[in-house]
């Protein structure tokens, strides 16, 4: 598992409301790893946020943190 | 603050765990005392979720997931929950303009909306840097109220964040030449410094 995969579980279980049923994965390109986030249904709206702007703020974490490992990760919300 | 409520078990550890599940807690993350009730058998305790705890906790558990050499130290200051952060990797959260360190104050806030219910607002800082910017930002504004006061024409901000144009109003309030006024809508929304009509 990477880091980047590893960051986004722990936000996303600390945001939830059934932190067992977060899911993520990696799927990995040349320059842009994408990461697909699947969380229980009624726990959508948590990782989403009012006007997107929970999602908006993991977003922009993701990419600092990326930074340090010059890569662009893209978080994809599934349900 | 967070309600207290109480628990009981045949002993501490069963009372702390009646308690942790209760609250959706891990052991660490609440804060209790020992009740005296007259016709108690057992231990009863008065728990409550801690918001230090559950976000020490978030916040470390999360820099150690994603290999961030990053260090929080957290107290409760007044109305607030404030924290520090430092390490190598602190200038990760300082870059373009500090959105990233203002996106985890966001997240770390929405966390405790979920795990604590009421708390104090949650401001995190990296050695001053907020305090840096919010300086070159009032000067920012002067400046721009100098140049539209001598040129008479509107300039617009770029895109800031709501706290950011909150600094530039209050910065410009006293300022009689010039107006401010934001437009648009939500995030897109931009601040626009114009000359003060007069009457």
């Amino acid at each position: 598992m990477s880091a980047m995969k590893d960051l986004l579980v722990e936000i996303a279980k600390a945001l939830v409301d059934h932190p067992d049923e977060v899911q993520v994965t990696e799927v990995e390109g040349e320059q842009t790893t994408v990461l697909e986030l699947r969380v229980r249904s009624d726990d959508l709206g948590k990782v989403i946020g009012r006007q997107g702007r929970t999602a908006r703020a993991i977003r922009t974490l993701l990419a600092a943190a990326g930074m340090k490992v010059h890569k662009r990760f893209v978080l994809e919300i599934l349900e | 603050m967070t309600e207290r409520r109480h628990f009981t078990g045949g002993t501490l550890d069963e009372a702390l765990t009646a308690a942790c599940a209760e609250l959706r807690a891990r052991v660490g993350e609440i804060r209790y005392e020992p009740v005296d009730v007259d016709d108690g058998e057992g231990v009863t305790i008065r728990a409550a979720v801690d918001p230090v705890a559950v976000l020490g906790l978030f916040l470390s558990e999360m820099f150690a997931a994603g290999e961030l050499e990053l260090r929080v130290s957290l107290k409760e200051c007044g109305e607030a929950l404030s924290g520090e952060i430092e390490g190598a990797d602190a200038r990760l959260l300082t870059g373009s303009g500090g959105k990233p360190l203002d996106a985890l104050q966001y997240l770390a806030n929405r966390v405790l909306d979920n795990r604590a219910g009421e708390h104090p607002p949650v401001q995190l800082d990296v050695g001053g840097f907020k305090e840096r910017r919010a300086r070159s930002l009032h000067q920012q504004a002067r400046e721009t109220a100098n140049r539209v006061a001598r040129s008479g024409q509107a300039v617009m901000f770029p895109p800031m964040s709501p706290a950011a144009r909150r600094e530039v109003h209050m910065a410009l309030g006293e300022d009689d030449r010039v107006e401010t006024e934001s437009q648009g809508n939500g995030f897109l929304k931009r601040l626009v410094v114009r000359p003060r009509r007069r009457r």
